[in-house]
């Protein structure tokens, strides 16, 4: 199985081979290195840019608006916030010229804590993201996931954030990507850059096909009739597993993986809060005005008579930035205890 | 106001090269009429001196200063070669050292006192910050304003 930097490599080939794809750029994006997590090794159109997020966001837009698609990387989420105000212009130039420019850009970039990244590269971008309106916005929790959403991104005629939790890079998933050779020693011989001297390797693909995760179409991930937990990323993996070690004591518990920020899929939410009656979001990015909280304003206005407890948010604390040492990092953001007292205390909860 | 540039010529994988058309990122000064110039920054003499020159030249004119120091890159950075230390490059410390001999200003002798007088205390320094106390939990929410003030909005 590959992993999420493997699957993100040959999303960004298929897009090379199929979609025109003809610029992928970032801070060490190209050759010899790859990407700091390897996720641009051995394409075609890659290059490197210099040490500068608002030349990278600007030229993603010039790219775009000239009718190319480009993906671009911002190296770590944390880097991005010099370029917010180019994000806002990306997101607001479509109904800025009333419908005249559509940006068909995709921006990758790494999120999140989990890697002991301490204060530059720890920071999460969800809840930020969900505010740039015009933007479309997605997080995978799987490399089949990252796949299909990054190809989805890269179709898209809007600008279209990418967040890659940088935690699962290197975990690999369940499910084969569509023409993705079954021994994973056979995909890393094809595609993993050797270590050393590269001036005379290339990439040998495999032919991977068209595989696209519509934007916001979320995932049960595990069936369960007490409460619903809504995540995304790092954290749903976390969720899974909380769900999975509760269920020994007899919880049933019913875990969704959103994949796509916005537009979200509120169906999917809706159908099953009604029938769990119970519900709880969990990310990492900081607590006040989180993406979440607008999850639990939409529960609360179109189902509060249907709920049997209070519905919670479980997300980063409202820190500035994530400590180095573990016992920083594991009180700024949700750990597994966390999840699991907030479901059990939900669950207790009667009206 | 100084200011510096330390060009080792690398960001990670991205050689300097393949990004700058401009010879120095000293000459960017000259757009700007700041008195600017390239010094070897692997030579503390010659660093001394240009800072000593230019901190005058800032003190008398009022107006500010540019330097350039070309320098090594002694390691690599982690999450591209990992920190190990770069083949080939000038370790500027050692050819100092070496200078000092030649000039007889230093001794082997008292070089080797030196070098182990600073291991020693490199040692002491990293075992007196490993036998300090972890941080705790709570502490997440210090400094986030002035005196420590209340950050976690459940306590207002």
């Amino acid at each position: 199985m590959a992993n999420m930097a493997q699957a993100i490599r040959m999303a960004l080939h298929y897009a090379e081979k199929n979609y025109q794809l003809k610029d992928i750029f970032g801070q060490d994006v190209g050759m010899p290195l790859g990407g700091v997590f390897t996720a641009t090794q051995g394409l075609k159109t890659t290059w490197n840019s210099t040490l500068d997020e608002r030349g990278i966001i600007g030229m993603a837009m010039g790219i775009a608006m000239s009718g190319d698609r480009c993906v671009a990387e911002i190296q770590f989420a944390d880097y991005i916030f010099n370029t917010i105000d180019l994000l806002k212009i990306a997101g607001n130039t479509l109904w800025c010229t009333n419908g005249g420019f559509h940006l068909p850009m995709t921006v990758m970039t790494p999120v999140g804590a989990g890697i002991r990244g301490s204060v530059y590269h720890s920071h999460s971008f969800d809840a930020w993201a969900s505010r740039l309106t015009g933007w479309k916005v997605v997080m995978p929790s799987t490399p089949i996931d990252a796949y299909g959403l990054l190809l989805s991104c890269i179709l898209d005629p809007n600008p279209c954030l990418f967040l890659k939790p940088k935690a699962l890079m290197r975990v690999r998933g369940e499910e084969l990507i569509p023409g993705e050779p079954t021994d994973e020693k056979e995909l890393k011989a094809m595609i993993d850059a050797p270590i050393g001297d590269r001036t005379h390797w290339s990439a040998k693909w495999p032919n991977v096909q068209e595989y696209l995760v519509p934007f916001g179409q979320g995932q049960v991930t595990r069936t369960g009739e007490q409460i619903t937990v809504v995540s995304y990323g790092r954290h749903l993996l976390l969720c899974n597993e909380v769900a999975d070690h509760l269920k020994a004591e007899g919880f049933s518990i019913e875990v969704i993986d959103l994949r796509s920020i916005y537009p979200y899929d509120w169906k999917l939410i809706k159908a099953s809060v009604q029938k769990t009656r119970r519900v709880l979001f969990v990310n990492e990015d900081t607590e006040v005005t989180n993406f979440a909280e607008h999850l639990v304003y939409r529960v609360t206005q179109e189902l509060f008579y249907e709920l049997l407890a209070r519905p919670r948010v479980v997300a980063g604390k409202n820190v500035p930035g994530i400590g180095l040492h573990p016992n920083l990092e594991e009180a700024s953001v949700p750990q597994k205890h966390d999840i699991e007292m907030a479901i059990r205390e939900i669950c207790a909860e009667i009206p | 106001m100084l200011l510096t540039v330390q060009n080792n010529k690398w960001g990670i994988s991205t050689s300097y090269v393949g990004q700058h058309g401009e010879n120095f990122i000293a000459d960017r000064a000259k757009a700007f009429n700041i008195k600017s110039q390239v010094i070897n920054g692997n030579d503390p003499i010659e660093t001394y001196l240009a800072v000593k020159e230019s901190m005058d030249y800032i003190r008398k004119t009022g107006k500010p200063a540019f330097i350039e120091a070309m320098v090594s890159r002694l390691n690599g950075h982690s999450s591209a070669t990992g920190a190990n230390k770069e083949i080939g490059e000038v370790d500027p410390i050692k050819v100092f050292e070496q200078r000092l001999f030649k000039a007889g200003i230093m001794t082997e002798k008292k070089s080797e006192q030196i070098w182990t007088e600073f291991e020693e205390e490199g040692i002491r320094a990293t075992e007196n910050a490993r036998g300090e106390s972890q941080p705790t939990a709570d502490s997440i929410w210090n400094h986030t304003y002035f005196g420590s003030e209340n950050a976690d909005w459940r306590n207002f």
